[in-house]
This record gives C-alpha cells, structure tokens and sequence, in this order.
C-alpha cells in the first residue's frame, strides 16, 4: 500500500469514502422518489458555478456549491409549480447551466482552465482545502439524514398520506434537494460533472435488487459505494485512468454481479 | 347526535375553466361512517383531496375539526412493487404524527404490534410489502393509520383490485374500526354493495352532491331510480 503515503492519495480517499457513504444515502430517497435525475441536472447546471469561480478569480469550491444549491431550488420549484413534467424541467436546467458554464469559458479563452478535471473527476484535484470543504458540508448531511430518517422515509413512500397526516412535506421536500445539491458539490469534484449522478443512482439500484427492507437497502447501497470508490480509486492510481471512469465501472460490475444473483 | 368533526359549505372546485365541484355542503358528526359513491370524474376523489388540504377550495369553505386524519390513496405509485421496505417499516410512519424527530420507544412499537394485530398481519411483521398481495396491502395502510390514532380516517377507493371475499373482510375491518375504535370513517368506492352494509351514511356524487342520507333511503330514492332509469333506456 505504497501509494497511501501520498497525500493526495490520503485526501482522495477520505472524500471518496465520504461521498461513497453520502451519494447512496440521498440517492436512495431520489431513486424511489423518481428523481434520480435531479442529481444529473444540478451536477450539469454547476458546471456554470465552477467556469464562473475560476474566471472570477474566487474558489470554485464555493461558487460550485452555490450554483448546486440554486440548480437544486430552481428544479424543486420547476417540478412542484409549473405544469412541467419533471424530467424536462430536469433537461431545462442542465442545458441552462451547461451552457452559461461554455460560454463563461469562451469568453475567457486565455485562462489555463482544465475542462477535463472537472468533468471526468481527478485524483488531484482534492487538495487540504477541498478535504475540509467536504466534511464540513458532508457531515451535517450525515447527521441531518440520520435525524429526518423516517420523515424522509414517509415523503418517499406516500407524499399525500404524509400532508394528510399533517408532516411538513415541503419544507421535508427542499430540505431534500437541498442536502442533494450539497452532496452533487461534493462528489464533483472527484467523480465529475459526467458521472457524479451514476454514483447516486447505481450503488441503490444495486442495494435494492437484495434487500428486503428500507434500512437494509440503505445500508447496502452505501457498502456498494464505498467499495466502488476505494477500488476506483486505486484502478485510477494505477492504470492512470480517471477516477470517475474508473468508481463507475466498478460500480456498474457490482450491480450486474446482484444482478446475475437473482438467476441462481 | 355527538358534535360535528366536519362541515362543508358551498364548496366550489375547478382545475382550469370546469368546475368539478358544484355548491357542495354537507356536515358529518364523530363516529359517522361516510360512504361516498358517484360515476368516474364525478368529483370524489377531488373531494377527499380537499378535505385534507392537498387542494385549496376554488369558493366555498371546509372546516374539520380535528388534526387527527389519516389518508389512504388509490394504489398507486409506479415504484410500488419494488419500494424496499417491510410491513413493519411502514406502517412505523404513522407513529410520526405525535412528533417527526424523536427516538421510537417501546411504547411506540407495542402500538405497532397491536395495529398489525388488529388487521391480522402480525406474521408479516418483516415481510417485504411488495411481496404481499394487494388485500394484505390495504390492511398494512389500515394498520399505519391505526397507530397515527385518528379520529377521521379518509379511504379513496381502497380495494380497486382486490378479490371479492377480501374486499368483504376488509369492509368488516372498517366497521370495527368505526364500531369499536370510534374512528369517524368517510370512503369513496364504486362497489355500492360491499359498502351499503357498513356505513351509516351514504352520499352520492357527480358534480353535485346529488344525495346524502341514510342507506336505506339511498336506495329507495337514489339506486332503484337510476336503475328503472337504466332499464327503460335499453
């Protein structure tokens, strides 16, 4: 295990292992909401916040996180208000932030901006800042899922019945969104913008094929993540491959393996 | 007669240009046992939905008289038949009514023991809810709504899609819990039949609220009309 007296190796793992906890835990409550692709969209429309950190001269850290959180409210708002059908509210968005984030960059031709690093993730690219950026924001979303478990749990399995049972569905719903676009933030950065969303949805479909309860399902999702990112991980150091590439491949293996299980 | 849990006054409902909903008023009292019937589109589930606030009345005002309510939709939801959860799981988030973040006690788990109990599914405690059947499946929301301890339960077509004989037992399960439990009970169904030997009161829909009353008057003054009117038409 040579490769782990490298800090940035360090540092990857930690947020890896970080968002492998976190991405399943909110793509769980997406998935059987029938949002999943909320985190695509918002992962696209924060593209804009990063060309815009950069070209500004500021952390992109902080400009991606809010662009997440803004892209998150906006397609909350979409799908509840408007008589738009989720998905294209969804389409709106990513194109919307896509491309406010290409024409950001073609106006600043001259700045040394690496495209790549964000949109296929880096082994890199998580530095000591990046590191506590991620734990200060991804812990509370632990914790905060830990204490809204079966509320959220109730807006997942029957919104109405929840309203009628007098639960604070909306407030429930943007809390939702909200610790979505957060963990989107987070897991960009070594994941990417492409592929960010495959780690929310994947290791939960997986998780869902075995289990037989809610708390299982969690449970095994997040083991799916956390071991798609360690190998991806290491795949990535490796063969010199791109980490995102690298945690979803592995990740797609493992749910044809559960997959494959169900023929036995 | 006990005090009223509920009044509706000139109620008026529209999606867009349509009403739905026309000059709607009707009072029920506690421990009443509402059977609401009407051809399809003629308003009822819309009135349900007003009833519990998912809609806002276009004219007119509802008043209920308690927070206790628990609703059960249509089967619906497309993810129905894959949500990983067990019967105990869910029917654990009716407990949620006496406060959403707090650690469940015992006490909390006795009440679910009891309700699944009541609705004759104690065996079925760590079973998949997807991999009963659609019967099973109503009586785990039944059971969910009984340990939200209500006082108006609001049921929409419960047993589209449930066997004849299930659909009696289930009848029988609300009459108890409307009997027994004191729960005030208003369904919607289309199956005029199974619900006529439970209720107490009947009313029949289709825009407007056409007749509300007893059973028997029901179908003295509603049903065999529309039935000779049926007839002649043939």
């Amino acid at each position: 295990m040579g490769i782990l007296q490298y800090t940035f190796m360090q540092y990857a793992l930690i947020n890896g292992i970080l968002i492998g906890v976190l991405c399943p835990l909110i793509g769980t409550f997406l998935v059987l909401k029938n949002l999943s692709l909320i985190a695509d969209g918002v992962a696209h429309f924060s593209f804009g916040g990063i060309a815009l950190g950069i070209i500004l001269g500021i952390s992109p850290n902080s400009t991606l996180l809010i662009f997440s959180l803004i892209g998150g409210l906006l397609v909350n708002y979409m799908v509840r208000k408007s008589k738009l059908f989720g998905d294209t509210a969804i389409a709106i968005l990513l194109s919307t932030g896509l491309a406010i984030g290409i024409t950001i960059i073609s106006i600043a031709k001259g700045t040394n901006f690496n495209i790549n690093a964000y949109l296929f993730g880096s082994l890199l690219a998580v530095g000591r800042g990046e590191l506590i950026f991620a734990l200060s924001f991804g812990i509370p979303v632990i914790i905060l899922i830990l204490i809204f478990y079966r509320p959220l749990l109730y807006i997942t399995f029957d919104e109405d019945s929840a309203k009628a049972s007098g639960l604070p569905v909306e407030i429930l719903n943007t809390l939702l969104v909200m610790i979505s676009a957060i963990t989107v933030a987070i897991t960009i950065r070594i994941a990417g913008i492409l592929l960010t969303s495959a780690l929310i949805v994947i290791p939960v479909a997986t998780g869902m094929q075995i289990s037989k309860s809610f708390k299982v399902t969690l449970l095994s999702s997040i083991s799916v993540g956390v071991v798609s990112i360690i190998l991806g991980l290491f795949l990535s150091y490796y063969l010199n491959i791109a980490p995102g590439g690298a945690i979803v491949l592995v990740s797609v293996l493992i749910f044809l393996l559960s997959f494959s299980r169900l023929f036995h | 007669m006990s005090d009223k849990i509920l009044e509706i006054k000139d109620l008026y409902f529209k999606y867009s240009e349509e009403y739905v909903l026309e000059d709607v008023s009707f009072s029920l009292h506690r421990e009443e046992f509402l059977g609401i019937i009407g051809p399809n589109g003629s308003g009822k589930s819309t009135l349900l939905k007003l009833l519990i606030g998912l809609l806002k009345p276009t004219k007119g005002e509802i008043k209920v008289y308690t927070d206790r309510i628990s609703y059960i939709p249509q089967k619906v939801t497309t993810l129905y038949h894959l949500f990983p959860a067990t019967v105990e799981e869910i029917v654990a988030l009716g407990r949620l009514t006496d406060g959403i973040i707090r650690r469940f006690t015992k006490e909390d788990y006795i009440l679910i023991e009891n309700a699944l109990d009541i609705v004759g599914l104690k065996e079925f405690k760590n079973r998949k809810l997807s991999e009963l059947s659609g019967g099973q499946q109503q009586r785990v929301h039944i059971a969910r709504a009984i340990v939200s301890n209500p006082e108006l339960l609001i049921l929409d077509e419960p047993t589209t899609g449930v066997d004849v004989i299930n659909q009696a037992k289930f009848y029988e399960l609300l009459g108890h819990l409307n009997r027994d439990m004191h729960i005030t009970i208003i369904i919607v169904s289309h199956d005029i039949s199974s619900i006529a030997s439970e209720v107490t009161t009947m009313a029949y829909l289709d825009r407007r609220l056409h007749f509300i009353g007893k059973p028997k008057d029901f179908f003295k003054k509603v049903l065999w009309p529309l039935e000779i009117e049926e007839l002649l038409k043939r």
